[in-house]
Order: structure tokens, then sequence, then C-alpha cells
């Protein structure tokens, strides 16, 4: 699925990216390149802007100003289907589902941008509509048991408690073949052996070839899965660079790390 | 049920669903007695109109009121092209239809952008739009309408020789026929990754985004089948009164289309055609006289908003029997034990 995508090579990037909010800048001249392969994070105080970003750069919000790319390509104004389509997918702050379908259900209907539905084929039920019915079907089962969700297969995803909402939110993402995943605070409201399970769940997606992005408060999860540390405090990026140095920066300090955040 | 297999064959509710629309039909299409032929075709039309609201708001949350208008455009087409024009009923047929697929398109076009209510009141515009043009035009007979002996003939199949007049047993077969192609349709969409696109943008439209599902189009595909199948039952309904008037088609339709599918269950396939049995058992076969049986129907629905929104066929008896015990806890501490699911053995969306 990412096998065309050289080490290293810039996936997305974003420059001079502003978003306003009435006369409020959200975001305000942020701009930054995620490597195939790469884990980063992007952290900051509650505000600071972070999932305006993530909105900006998955076409859920239209930029002020700014210019995004995508593989080389501008997508400045592509629809955010169309982003999705092409394999930059993003999840939520507030893990969303679809509740009234069982988990199965939810990722049998995240698949649509690994097994397009040709609607022409689908009405009239022609063999491509049996075979990518199949094909959906397979790659739900799959991720049933990558993700170990399997015993839940038949639960409605209302239903799940939190904690596994939150996950199935996550894998509803991976599900959706990902080259870039951009996760909107994955381990928000976890506990600590979710956490665990979350940095294994992280490890399986790296693995698979995808390049990830988190907006996270967790700063030990933070510390010990990123490759890389982007830190944002109104509107504004601040500092960029490996955990440690971030861990160490003044700036940083002051701005969000010194005010209890989570370690 | 007395052996293990049919208790089996019948744990399947779709079975359930299509031994049901099989008994109607041939219960009603074999008695004989014109009163039956009666209710059996409303039954089948009603069913046929309720499914084309249930496919476009059950499976599709949109709730649109243009079905009603999407069977007049149809049912008005035949009329005039037989009736004024002289063309033949099967040749009519599919223009008819081409014309009310169109006309969906372009409200479609205009209302599928709109959100929930917005949504609702636009669609209902054109259904009144319609009846409203309809009622004032010469050539569709203005409020008296047209009279017409749509005749749709005799149809050889070997031997056998299936006369499909209206008010014939035959009629209700035809209707019966249409609306189990139809549930087979519906069958096969609630399936495909159309479906599935459908179901998605119904429970979470943002969601769906990010998945790459894109709202307009699966939406708008969505409609147009609707249309198709409310155009379906125009026709019919108008080919088996061999009348049609403006009437028919004003709000008392639309609000029974709405009342038919809530009460049979939103979403599910077979919801209509049980919705259509008691509708028309209560306002016609019980015969509690006009508002009366209305009143009954409206006493009816009230009590399942109350006690059993999700309709008839969303009932779970066996989360009746749950009742009892405390709600399960949300926000576990523990990581969430393992609850022994089983696996599933079929993948529709819902039966
Ligand atoms: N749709 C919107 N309309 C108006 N203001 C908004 C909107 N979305 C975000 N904002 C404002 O933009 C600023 C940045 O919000 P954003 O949600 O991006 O912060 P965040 O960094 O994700 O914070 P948190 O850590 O709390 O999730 C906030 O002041 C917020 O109130
Ligand atoms: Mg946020």
């Amino acid at each position: 699925m990412t096998a065309e995508v050289a080490p290293g090579e810039v996936l997305l990037e974003c420059t001079d990216l502003v978003r306003r909010f009435g006369g409020v800048a959200a975001v305000d001249g942020v701009g930054f390149g995620l490597r195939a392969g790469e884990v980063s994070a992007l952290i900051g105080p509650n505000g600071a802007g972070k999932t305006t970003v993530f909105n900006l750069l998955s076409g859920f919000l239209a930029v002020t100003s700014g210019s995004i790319t995508w593989r080389g390509r501008d997508i400045t104004s592509a629809k955010a289907t169309a982003r999705a389509g092409s394999g930059l997918v993003r999840t939520f702050q507030q893990p969303r589902v679809f509740a009234a379908l069982t988990v199965h259900q939810n990722l049998v209907t995240a698949t649509h941008a690994v097994v397009p539905s040709r609607v022409s084929a689908d009405l009239l039920g022609l063999p491509g509509a049996r075979r990518r019915a199949r094909q959906r079907q397979g790659f739900a089962d799959e991720l049933l048991d990558r993700f170990d969700l399997a015993v839940h297969a038949e639960v409605k995803a209302g239903d799940l408690p939190y904690g596994l909402r939150k996950r199935l939110g996550l894998v509803l993402g991976v599900a959706a073949s990902p080259r870039v995943l951009l996760m909107d605070e994955p381990a928000a409201g976890l506990n600590d052996a979710e956490v665990e399970l979350l940095k294994q769940d992280l490890a399986t997606i790296r693995g698979s070839g995808v390049t990830i992005c988190i907006v996270e408060h967790h700063m030990g999860l933070i510390m010990s899965v990123s490759d890389r540390v982007m830190v944002m405090e109104s509107g504004r990026m601040i500092a960029d660079g490996t955990p440690a140095e971030i861990a160490n920066d003044e700036r940083v300090v002051a701005a969000y790390l010194g005010q209890g955040a989570t370690a | 049920m007395k052996s293990g297999s049919v208790k089996a064959f019948f744990k399947d509710r779709t079975r359930i669903g299509w031994v049901a629309v099989v008994v109607l039909a041939v219960f009603f299409a074999t008695i004989g007695d014109p009163t039956y032929i009666h209710l059996g075709s409303l039954v089948a039309i009603w069913a046929l109109w309720g499914s084309s609201f249930n496919l476009i708001w059950g499976y599709a949350g949109q709730f649109s009121l243009a079905q009603v208008g999407f069977g007049a455009v149809a049912g008005y087409s035949v009329a005039i092209l037989t009736a004024r024009w002289g063309w033949s009923f099967w040749a009519a047929v599919p223009l008819a239809i081409a014309l009310t697929v169109l006309f969906s398109v372009v409200v479609g076009y205009f209302s599928l952008r709109l959100s929930g209510f917005y949504f609702a009141i636009m669609t209902l515009a054109f259904a009144l739009l319609v009846v409203r043009v309809i009622s004032s035009s010469e050539l569709a007979g203005r409020s008296t309408g047209i009279k017409s002996n749509f005749d749709i003939g005799t149809i050889s199949l070997g031997p056998l020789e299936w006369n499909l007049t209206s008010r014939t047993g035959g009629f209700v077969l035809l209707a019966f026929v249409l609306l189990a192609a139809v549930l087979a349709f519906i069958g096969r969409i609630e399936r495909s990754g159309t479906g599935w696109a459908l179901n998605g943008l119904r429970e979470d439209e943002t969601l769906s985004r990010s998945l790459g599902i894109e709202p307009l189009r699966f939406r708008l595909v969505g409609f147009m089948v609707s249309a198709v199948i409310a155009a379906i039952g125009g026709i019919l309904y108008a080919t088996y009164l061999r009348y049609i008037s403006p009437g028919f088609f004003g709000l008392p339709a639309v609000i029974a289309m709405i009342a038919l599918v809530v009460l049979g269950g939103r979403g599910f396939r077979f919801g209509p055609v049980l919705g259509a049995v008691v509708y028309i058992g209560i306002t016609q076969w019980l015969e509690v006289g006009g508002e009366w049986g209305d009143g009954v129907f409206g006493a009816l629905l009230i009590l399942l908003v109350l006690f059993a929104p999700k309709g008839l066929l969303g009932i779970d008896l066996r989360r009746l029997r749950r009742r009892a015990e405390p709600p399960p806890p949300t926000d576990d501490d523990e990581p969430v034990a393992a609850r022994p699911v089983p696996r599933r053995e079929s993948q529709g969306v819902k039966a």
C-alpha cells in the first residue's frame, strides 16, 4: 500500500498556514513537513490550535491563507473526501464511531477508501460488486484480528466502553488505508493499561509503513513513541526537534511542560 | 415452533420477511373476493411507497418528503401519455420512470446540500409544488384528474395467461411481484459498498467524510433509486384505481408514508410491509370509518413512539428481558473484559 513511497520523502507539507475565526487567528503562520516513516508529535497547551491544524490538513476547514501540498501536489482546496481517498486520513479528538453499527460493520464501512464502491455495479449486482463485498469483509476481518477486536465484532459500537470506542475510532482510520495518519489525542481519557495497548497499536501501524502525526497531551506517550516533536502555542510553532531537545527547551518548558502536562 | 430446523429457519428475520410477503401475495391474489383484492392491492402499493421512503430515510438518513411527489410525477406521466396521447401502457412506463428520475435529480441537486430540517422542508415544497402544478394544469385534468383505463392487458407465460387487469387477483400478484423485486433490490444495496456508504452517512457524516465517503454523490444515488421505487408505486396506484387525481398526492399521503415506516421500523427492509399491513388493516379493513380509522392508527403510533421508538421490527425481545439488570458501566477502569460475543454469520446491515 505504501510501497512506492521512498523513505524520507516529504509526503505532506504545509506552508504559512493561517486560519482565523472572526478576528482570532487560531493558526497563525504554521509550516512543517511530514517525512515518510516518521512518527511526529504536535503538542501544546489547550487552545494552541493543534486540532485546527489537523482540520486544515485534512480539509475539514478551509485555510484563510497558506498552502498544503501532498506528495508534491497542491491540495490546499481539495475536498476532505479526496484527501482521505488519496491516503491522508485523520482521526478525531472526540471518539467518532458509527454508533448504531456493530464493530465489524464499522470496519466494513471504513474500508470504503481501500475498496471504492462502484455505484452502478452495486445497483446492477455485477460480479465485481460481489467480489468487492468479499474484499471488504476480508479486510475488516483482518483488522479485527490485527487489533484484537474480534471478540467485540458483534457489539454495537455505541455500546462499547469509552476506551474501546476510542480504539475503534483509531482502527477506523487505519481501515481507510492511510499513508499518513493524523491522530487527534488518541490517549485522551485512557487508563494506563489502555495507553500501553495504544503504544502497541502505534508500533503495529508504524510497522505497516504508515507515517504518523499525533496530537497529544500525554507526554509519557509522546516521549516514548515520537521521532520528532513540534510545539505550538497561540497558533504559532514555537519549537520543533527531537524529544530530548524539546524536553530541555526553555520556551517549551515555560509555555507548556512547566504548567503540569501529564508526564 | 415444533422442530428445531423450523426454528433455525425463522431465526433469520429476512426469511420471516420473505415468507410473510409470499403468504400475503398468495392470500390476496387467490382469495377472489373483491374486498380482499382491494386490500391486497393497497397493501402492496403502500408497502412500495413506504419502501421508497424507508430507503432514503431509514437507510440514507434523509427525511425526504418528496417521495409522494415522485409518485405523482410518474403516475401522471403515464396517465397523460396513455389517456391523452394514445401511448401504450408499456411504452409509457419507462418514459414516466425516466422523467421521475430526472425530476429527482433536480430536487436532489437543490435539497441534498441542506441539512436536516431544511432538507425536509425543501423536499416538501417540491412535493406540494407538483400537486399545485398538476391541479392547475388543463392537460392533467386540473383537480378532477384523469380517468383512464390503463390497459395493461395479459401476459402469456407459456401455457399460462397472466391477467393483469386492475381489480383482479392477477393485478394483486403483479403488485406483490414488483414489491418483492424492490425488496430484493434494496437487499442488494444493503450488502453493497453503496449501502455501507449510505449507512455511514446516516450515522455520522463527518466520520464518513474522513473515510473518503462523498456525501452528495451517495445521497443523490439513494435519492434517485428511492424516486424509481416511488414511481413504481405511483404508477401502480393510478393503474389500480383506473383514475388519478391530485387528491392522492397531498399531505395526507405524505404523512401516511412516514407513519407506516415509523410503525414498521425505520431502516428494516421489511418494515414498510408490516407498516402497510397494519395501516391498511386499521384504516380500511376494520372499517372503523375514515376518521376513526385514522384516530386508531394515530393512537397506535403514539404508543409506539413512546414505548418502541424503533418501530415494530425494532423491538428487541432479548433486550426487554435484560431490562431488569443494571446497565453496564461505560467508563471502566479495568481494561475491558472480553465479552463472549458470537462471531457474525451473515453480514447484512439489518434484516
Ligand atoms: N470552529 C471554530 N470556531 C471558532 N473558534 C474555533 C473553532 N475551532 C477552534 N476555535 C478556536 O481556535 C483555537 C484553537 O482551537 P483548537 O481546537 O485548534 O485547539 P487545540 O490545540 O486542539 O486545543 P485542545 O488541546 O484543547 O484540543 C481556540 O481558541 C478555539 O476556541
Ligand atoms: Mg484539540
